[in-house]
């Protein structure tokens, strides 16, 4: 080792990091170099100044903050944990509690559905009123209805989208019809748009579902013969013949009446068929009208009418009587006037 | 060749084992007794590497948390002091770059007091307490030693704090620092030598 080598071995020398050959070498050369003997004891100095800085106490504060910050860091160690390994005599109410809740929530939630599932006609009914739809969307929805109409077999689903389909907000409310009757309603859909075509249509329909249900059917037939609207008018007239008896050949006059009373008509209008010879073949009340079939003979129709116009306004559709001969069938729809409509 | 520095030597184990094991369970007592055990020297080794007393509260206050929370990857391959004092380096360094980006935007104002490795120390120091010419001269002595430290740069003041302060081995300042033997011996004495030439400089000899 030369004298640059030593000089750079000194600080090893001092903290006694030198091989045993190198320190004896060191020794050797100091001995013999003044400079290097004044470097080394330079040093020395050097490192008993730096081993003098005095040191500084820690604050009294220190310990408090620090564990403080520490108990924090465990308390939120703990948490975690505790949240992960609960033992099972807590873990086991709460699941049975959780459970519990979840069962009463579902079953009080299905006891608020069901009603709804029973009575779909009538809230779809007001809907349909309430969002009375533009001509255009119309046009639209009319345009889509046609496309589940030739798959008939889809129908077994029909209580099930039922809710969701716009076309039975058109409909009838009639009560849920026999599975091979089903067919039926699935061309009316077309025939529909054909018939209607519009808005005014749907609103007079809508309108047709809040009063009474046979004036519509025979608003209905009205419509021209061979029609499609006449297939239409046949669903409706089905829901009526299940309410009322088949209905004969006979030539049929409708008359409708308006009344304060219905009670008080009705027996009127029995009072009225008694004393002109006729039979009362049946009576059917549906929503807030009457409907009272009777048969008459032919001669009798005009005293009839006239009769009836002491109780109330007559409204008269269906053949003209003076061209019939023998029995005649009428069908009076008493219908009250309600506030409403005054 | 054996070129170890084992103050410690006699020691076969950690006299903080017991201690350390205990806080790993969740002894919050054992816990406060190694903070109690350490956190002087850790401050002192904070301090003269960073060269502020708040700095290096700080730097003490976050090692010894840091540690509470690693206390389950430490293992036992050092001892526990040589482990806290490699978290209170490392933070140091954080804490010093951080300072010197922030000094680096900041102007001078003759109302800011001056940062000294003490401390703050007003531009008019205030003679707080009555103090003998001796007590002035060790302080003067002292704070040039400070100052010259201060001037080092970073990785040889480490080394110099760590062996002529801490007295630590250098085994031990090898295994904080992750840097071999040889370099740990070529920077104490150059850090050595550095200080040396400042303090002769400042007194005009040793």
């Amino acid at each position: 080792m030369n004298h640059n080598d030593i000089r750079h071995k000194l600080s090893d020398y001092i903290d006694n990091a030198v091989s045993a050959g190198e320190r004896s070498a060191i020794e050797l050369h100091l001995a013999a170099c003044d400079e290097c003997s004044n470097a080394l004891e330079e040093l020395r100095r050097t490192i008993e100044q730096v081993q003098e800085i005095e040191e500084i106490e820690s604050p009294a504060w220190m310990t408090g903050k620090i564990m403080a910050k520490v108990r924090a860091e465990a308390d939120q160690k703990q948490t975690i944990f505790q949240r992960l390994f609960y033992p099972l005599w807590v873990k086991l109410p709460i699941r049975t509690v959780a459970v519990l809740f979840l069962a009463v929530t579902a079953y009080y939630m299905y006891q608020n559905i069901d009603p709804s599932e029973r009575y779909p006609a009538e809230p779809m009914g007001t809907s349909a009123q309430k969002d009375a739809p533009s001509p255009s969307s119309i046009g639209k929805k009319e345009k889509v209805l046609p496309a589940p109409a030739p798959e008939a077999k889809k129908l077994d689903q029909e209580p099930g989208y039922r809710s969701l389909d716009m076309k039975y907000s058109y409909e009838q409310p009639a009560p849920p019809t026999p599975l091979k009757e089903a067919a039926a309603p699935a061309p009316t859909a077309p025939a529909q748009t054909q018939a209607s075509g519009g808005a005014a249509s749907g609103m007079e329909e809508s309108e047709i579902m809040r009063s009474a249900a046979p004036e519509t059917a025979h608003d209905k037939t009205e419509l021209p013969a061979g029609s499609a609207a006449e297939k239409k008018a046949k669903s409706p007239a089905k829901a009526h013949s299940m309410i009322l008896p088949a209905v004969s050949d006979a030539p049929k006059i409708i008359l409708s009446i308006a009344v304060k009373d219905l009670k008080e008509t009705e027996e009127a209008i029995d009072r009225i068929i008694g004393d002109l010879k006729g039979t009362v073949t049946h009576k059917a009340t549906i929503s807030d009208s009457l409907v009272i079939s009777a048969t008459l003979e032919a001669a009798m129709a005009g005293r009839l009418r006239e009769q009836l116009a002491t109780l109330g306004k007559v409204r008269e559709k269906g053949p003209a009587p003076e061209t019939q001969a023998g029995k005649l069938q009428f069908e009076i729809t008493v219908t009250s006037i309600t506030p409403s409509e005054k | 060749m054996s070129t170890r520095v084992e103050r410690d030597a006699g020691l076969p184990t950690d006299p903080d084992q017991d201690r350390v094991t205990a806080a790993r369970s969740g002894d919050l007592t054992a816990f406060e007794s190694l903070v109690n055990r350490h956190q002087k020297r850790m401050l002192n080794i904070a301090l003269r590497i960073t060269g502020d007393y708040d700095d290096a509260c700080e730097v003490t206050q976050d090692a010894f948390v840091s540690a509470y929370r690693n206390l389950g990857s430490f293992r036992g391959g050092a001892k526990f002091s040589t482990w806290l004092t490699a978290i209170v380096i490392n933070l140091s360094r954080n804490r010093l770059k951080q300072l010197n980006s922030r000094r680096g935007h900041e102007a001078y104002s003759l109302d800011t007091p001056l940062r000294t490795p003490e401390g703050e120390m007003t531009i008019d120091p205030p003679a707080r307490e009555p103090s003998t010419l001796d007590r002035l001269v060790q302080q003067d002595r002292q704070k040039a030693v400070q100052d010259c430290i201060a001037l080092l740069d970073p990785e040889f003041r480490e080394v110099l704090v760590l062996r002529d302060l801490q007295e630590f081995s250098y085994d031990e300042i090898s295994g904080m620092l992750k840097i071999k033997e040889g370099t740990v011996k070529s920077r104490i004495s150059r850090a050595r030598e550095a200080v040396k030439e400042c303090l002769k400089k400042a007194w005009g000899q040793l």
